[in-house]
C-alpha cells in the first residue's frame, strides 16, 4: 500500500532521515521505533502526507502522496495525535463526533466498547486523565474507517490492561483489511504482534 | 455543568428578565419625570415627558442592547475562531484598529462620526488590524503578545493624532479608550440596527463550522480542510460587529471577553447556542452597565468602560473560580 523509496525528510533545517527505503503493505501494522529525535514522528507526518520529502519517492497506492489533494488524503488516511489539549468544554462524546457528523451511531458504540470509553463519553473533555484523552483521539482515528490510520505512540500513557486491549482492537481492524502504522516507544520484544517493524536506529 | 432541562429554560428566562430590564431603563434617569411608567405603556401621549423617555431615553437603550450583543457575538466569535480563551477583539487589535480608522476617516474630512461612511472606515481599520495580528503570530500565546502589542501601537497613533489634530468632532481619547452612549440618537440606531443584526445572524449561520476549530489546526487539516479559510470569514464578521459598536459608542473594555466565557459556563461550548447566549448576555450586560453610568451619580455621568469592567469582571472571576476544571 505504501511504498518509500531513499527518501530523505528534514526537521526545520535539520536532516533527520536520509535514503530511507521501505514498504507497508495492505491490511497490516507497522511499527516504527528508535531512540528520541531519531525522526519517528517526522517519518510519520510524511506519510500522512503533512510534511514533504526532500528527495526519493513515497507512493500511497501507487501514486506520489504529494499529488494527492488536502481532501483526498482526508478521504484515505487518518491520523491520531500524541498528545492534545482542549480548553472548551465539550463532551468526550462531542469532541468524537467533530467533523464524524455522519458516522453511524453503532460505530460509535463499537468503537466505545473496544476501546474502553464507555465510562467517560458523556464527561467533559477538559476532565479527562491523559490516557482517557488520547484513547479519544485514537477512537477519532478509527471513526471513519478509513484503509490507513496512523497513529503517534498511541500505548504511551495507557497503563498494562488498557495497552493490552488496544492491542487487541489494532489486530481486528486489521482483519477489517486497515493498514496501520504507528510510533512506539517500546522494545522489539514487546512489539511481536507487529507485522513490520521499522527501526531508525 | 447544568442539567440539560435547565438549560433550555435559562435563556428564554433571561430574555424575559432584560425585557423587563429594558422597560425600567427607560423609566430612571437624570431628568426628574412624573409617573414614567404611564408615558411607558401609552407611547401616544405627548409632552416633555414622552420626549425624555423616546427620543433620549429609548435609542440609548436600544443602542445598549444591539451594542451589547454585537460585542458578546464578536468576543465569542474571536475566541472559537482562534481557539484561544484570550482571544478578545480589545486584545486581538480589532478594537484599536476600528478607533484609527474611524479618527482617520474624521481627520481628512471624510466623514462624520455616526455615519456609514465612518463605519466603512472603522471596518477597513479593524480587518488591517486584525488580519496583521493573525498573520504576525504562529501560536495561541504569540497571537495575545503581538494583539497586545499591535492593540498599544494603535491606540498610541489615535492618542497622536487626536492631540496633534485637536478637533471637537473627532470626539476625545477617553471616549476612544472608554467608551460612551452619551452621544447617541435615534440616527445611530438606524445604522447600528440593520448592521448589527444582520451580520449576527451571519454569525450564527457559519458558527457550526467553527465548532471544528476546537479540534485545533493540525487535525482540521487532518481532516481536508483549511483552517485559516474558516477563520478569515469569522474575522471579517468580527471586524464589522467592532467597527460598528466602536465608531458609535468607542471601545467598551472587557465585555466581549466576559460575555462568552460566562454564556459558555452557562450552556457549554457549542457555537450555535453560544453565539446567542453571548448575545443576550452581552445586551444585558451593557444595557445594565450604562443605566447605573446614567443613573448612579446624576447629572455626572460615568464612563461606561468603567462600569463593564466593574460588573464582568467579578461575575467572570466567580464563575471561573466555580467552574476551574475547565481551564485547567
Amino acid at each position: 500500500m505504501i511504498k518509500i523509496d531513499s527518501i530523505s525528510l528534514a526537521y526545520g533545517a535539520r536532516t533527520v532521515i536520509e535514503d530511507f527505503s521501505a514498504e507497508i503493505s495492505l491490511s497490516s501494522i507497522t511499527a516504527i521505533v528508535g531512540s528520541n529525535g531519531v525522526g519517528k514522528s517526522t517519518l510519520l507526518a510524511a506519510i500522512a502526507g503533512e510534511l514533504s520529502i526532500q528527495s526519493g519517492v513515497l507512493e500511497i497506492n501507487g501514486r506520489d502522496v504529494s499529488e494527492f489533494s488536502d481532501k483526498e488524503l482526508a478521504a484515505i488516511r487518518s491520523v491520531a495525535q500524541q498528545s492534545h489539549s482542549y480548553w472548551m468544554a465539550y463532551s468526550a462524546e462531542e469532541i468524537l463526533r467533530l467533523g464524524n457528523e455522519c458516522i453511524s451511531d453503532s460505530r460509535l458504540l463499537h468503537l466505545s466498547n473496544h476501546l474502553g470509553l464507555k465510562s467517560f463519553l458523556h464527561q467533559r473533555i477538559t476532565e479527562l486523565s491523559g490516557g482517557q484523552l488520547q484513547r479519544i483521539e485514537i477512537a477519532r482515528a478509527f471513526m471513519r474507517e478509513l484503509p490507513l490510520v496512523l497513529l503517534d505512540e498511541p500505548f504511551a500513557s495507557q497503563d498494562l490492561a488498557s495497552q493490552e486491549s488496544l492491542i487487541e482492537f489494532f489486530k481486528a481492524e486489521r482483519v477489517l483489511g486497515r493498514t496501520i502504522v504507528l510510533v512506539a516507544h517500546r522494545d522489539r520484544g514487546a512489539l511481536e504482534w507487529c507485522d513490520q517493524i521499522i527501526d531508525l536506529n | 455543568m447544568m442539567a440539560l432541562k435547565s438549560k433550555r429554560v435559562l435563556l428564554p428566562a433571561i430574555f424575559l428578565l432584560l425585557f423587563s430590564f429594558s422597560l425600567f431603563a427607560l423609566s430612571v434617569g437624570s431628568a426628574e419625570i412624573e409617573s414614567p411608567w404611564r408615558h411607558i405603556f401609552s407611547p401616544s401621549l405627548t409632552g416633555p415627558a414622552h420626549d425624555v423617555i423616546w427620543q433620549i431615553r429609548f435609542p440609548r437603550v436600544l443602542a445598549a442592547l444591539l451594542v451589547g450583543a454585537a460585542l458578546g457575538v464578536a468576543g465569542a466569535l474571536s475566541q472559537s475562531a482562534t481557539n484561544n480563551p484570550l482571544a478578545d477583539p480589545s486584545i486581538i487589535g480589532t478594537s484599536a484598529g476600528a478607533s484609527l480608522g474611524a479618527t482617520i476617516a474624521v481627520l481628512l474630512n471624510i466623514a462624520e462620526i455616526g455615519t456609514l461612511p465612518t463605519t466603512i472606515a472603522a471596518v477597513i481599520g479593524a480587518l488591517l488590524a486584525t488580519l496583521l495580528t493573525f498573520a504576525s503570530s504562529r501560536s495561541a500565546l504569540q497571537l495575545v503578545i503581538v494583539g497586545i502589542a499591535t492593540s498599544a501601537l494603535l491606540s498610541a497613533l489615535v492618542g497622536l493624532i487626536l492631540t496633534v489634530a485637536n478637533r471637537p468632532d473627532a470626539r476625545s481619547i477617553s471616549f476612544w479608550s472608554l467608551g460612551s452612549l452619551a452621544l447617541v440618537t435615534s440616527k445611530s440606531i438606524y445604522l447600528l440596527a440593520p448592521v448589527i443584526l444582520i451580520t449576527s445572524a451571519i454569525a450564527w449561520f457559519i458558527s457550526q463550522k467553527l465548532d471544528l476549530l476546537a479540534l485545533g489546526d493540525r487535525e482540521v487539516r487532518f481532516l481536508g480542510l483549511n483552517p485559516q479559510r474558516m477563520r478569515l470569514f469569522a474575522f471579517i464578521l468580527i471586524a464589522i460587529l467592532i467597527a460598528t459598536a466602536v465608531s458609535t459608542v468607542g471601545s467598551i473594555a472587557f465585555l466581549a471577553l466576559a460575555a462568552p466565557h460566562i454564556t459558555r459556563f452557562l450552556i457549554g461550548p457549542r457555537n450555535r447556542p453560544l453565539i446567542i447566549g453571548s448575545a443576550v448576555i452581552g445586551a444585558a450586560l451593557l444595557l445594565f452597565a450604562d443605566t447605573a453610568a446614567r443613573t448612579v451619580a446624576p447629572p455626572f455621568e460615568l464612563p461606561i468602560g468603567l462600569i463593564t469592567s466593574l460588573i464582568g469582571a467579578p461575575i467572570l472571576i466567580l464563575l471561573l473560580r466555580r467552574s476551574g476544571e475547565v481551564w485547567r
